[in-house]
């Protein structure tokens, strides 16, 4: 069977944890330590969903802030993505609006999963369900999870993949 | 020369852009090449190279550009690539013509990418410790805000109930320590009011200023009447020689504090039987107004820290916040304050404001 390949992007605010969720999806692995992506990382992963061989293309975008932007040119052929929040930072939510926002300019209504990461740290959660409103109302599913424990991360991933087939692209 | 050795040493290989899409090595594989990208090629080293490096898919639009166009080197962003067991390599792109050829150059760029990066993680690492620290900042101060507040409170029921108390028949020595405990709370009171001045102060964005000017003649014989009370059980008689009405850059509810703050302290020095005079004279862009008593003066030893936090004089009691309350409003407004002890004995404590003319606030050099 012809493994078929599938652009997924993760987007958020920096700091937020994609690429320790990335990490934890591709290599189990997790790092307390904290480097900064620049530009854009990519990594693959095979998987079975749906019935079907894939590879998972993940484009792991540099975060939004004042010192880099997300780049529009990096979500083109994206077939979805995961828009990540830190649940222990409230701002990080309003970056997220105004990246789902750009993303939908760019590349129109393109399936995301909300995933509020940091689950781990919930005693210090500055995020609730009415923060995250508007948000969830539109993505395809809303998710917590700890890169740092694991937790959540294949289902965040997995529930992608099931957003995309959905939605029943030609090519899949 | 094989310079295609020394491209490959270098870290880079150069692709020829071939008619149907694919890219054909040109040079020596550098060892990054070597593997999974290398297997990828056919028996002629042409392949598609976003299979294996599907970054260039974004890069090609630009590419196409600089291969159809003038043909200088158009580079890409550096991005990172995961290669197996984990490793990264950090790459960048350059396309341009050589010749008749579309060429495309692949540089693993390790160094800019490690100094761009720590530069990036510095400034992101700061930025999150300033966010943090003025989250901190902002939880004690509403916290301390709160407490504050929250003291005034009960204050105003016991003097109040103090107050009344010493209306009624009470017995020996009882209205003296109805008076006492009456004095203590109205100090406390005012010690709360002080701390939350220098908050709302320190505070500084939450007020607005009259954009038409403060009458400060009007402020002054507002302030006198709050202090009137106090100054009659002193016996100390509140002057004002302000006629002329100068409009000032204030916020007059905080003017009158400011002058409040001024009159309590010459009414707290100044002996009975004596005035405390309140002066203005006109500068070319200001107003300064001099508060005057005829007590003892500042102490020297205390002058250089005169109006700054939490300074007591050593007779005066008070909060030590008064002053500094007044100075970082004024400054605010863009004025200043000082003292100047008056050569035929006594205080004066001056204060220079901003004025206003023709509704516009004029700067000060």
């Amino acid at each position: 069977m012809t493994r078929i390949k599938i652009k997924i992007c993760l987007i958020g605010a920096t700091g937020v944890g994609k690429t320790s969720l990335a990490s934890r999806y591709v290599r189990s692995m997790f790092s307390e330590s904290y480097l900064t992506t620049i530009g854009v990382k990519i990594e693959t992963r095979e998987l079975r969903r749906a019935g079907r061989e894939l590879q998972l293309v993940i484009w792991d975008l540099s975060g939004e802030d004042e010192f880099q932007n997300v780049q529009a040119a990096y979500l083109m052929g994206a077939a979805g993505y995961l828009l990540v929040a830190d649940g222990t930072r409230r701002g990080t939510l309003d970056t997220a609006a105004v990246l789902e926002r750009r993303v939908r300019e760019a590349v129109g209504n393109v399936p995301y999963v909300l995933v509020i990461n940091k689950h781990d740290l919930a005693a210090s959660w500055e995020v609730d369900d009415a923060d995250t409103k508007l948000l969830r109302e539109k993505a395809y599913a809303t998710i917590d999870t700890s890169a740092r424990t694991g937790g959540g991360v294949s289902e965040a991933f997995d529930l992608l993949v099931d957003a995309i087939v959905a939605g029943n692209p030609p090519w899949i | 020369m094989d310079l295609s050795s020394a491209i490959a040493a270098v870290g880079a290989v150069m692709l020829e852009h071939l008619p149907d899409g694919r890219f054909q090595r040109q040079s020596k594989a550098p060892r990054w090449w070597q593997g999974p990208i290398e297997a990828a090629e056919d028996a002629e080293r042409s392949l598609d190279l976003r299979d294996v490096l599907p970054f260039v898919d974004v890069f090609l639009p630009d590419a196409e550009q600089a291969w159809a166009g003038s043909g200088a080197p158009v580079a890409s962003e550096i991005w990172t690539q995961s290669s197996g067991g984990g490793s990264e390599i950090h790459l960048q792109a350059f396309a341009m013509r050589v010749g008749a050829s579309a060429a495309l150059v692949i540089v693993q760029n390790d160094f800019v990418f490690a100094e761009r990066q720590l530069l990036l993680q510095r400034a992101r690492e700061l930025r999150f410790t300033y966010d943090a620290l003025m989250r901190e900042i902002e939880r004690k101060d509403i916290l301390l805000h709160t407490i504050v507040h929250d003291l005034t409170a009960p204050l105003h029921s016991i003097v109040g109930a103090l107050s009344l108390l010493r209306e009624l028949p009470l017995p020996e020595n009882g209205a003296h320590w109805a008076q006492v405990a009456v004095d203590a709370a109205t100090r406390q009171r005012a010690l709360v009011r002080d701390i939350l001045d220098v908050f709302l102060a320190e505070q500084g964005d939450s007020e607005t200023l009259e954009s038409e000017g403060v009458d400060l003649a009007t402020a002054i014989t507002r302030a006198i009447a709050e202090r009137e009370p106090v100054a009659r059980q002193r016996q100390v008689q509140l002057v004002s020689e302000v006629n002329e009405a100068y409009l000032v850059v204030a916020d007059e509810v905080r003017l009158i504090r400011v002058l409040t703050n001024l009159l309590d302290n010459a009414l707290k020095h100044g002996p009975p039987g004596t005035p405390v005079r309140l002066v203005a004279t006109a500068e070319e862009a200001c107003v300064r107004l001099c508060v005057e008593d005829d007590g003892p003066g500042v102490a020297t030893d205390v002058l250089p820290r005169l109006f700054q936090k939490l300074v007591r004089e050593p007779r005066g009691g008070g909060s030590g916040l008064g002053l500094y309350f007044c100075r970082i409003t004024l400054e605010q407004w863009g004025g200043s304050i000082g003292y100047e002890p008056r050569a035929t004995g006594g205080a004066s404590f001056w204060i220079r404001m901003r004025r206003v003319t023709h509704g516009v606030a004029t700067t000060t050099r």
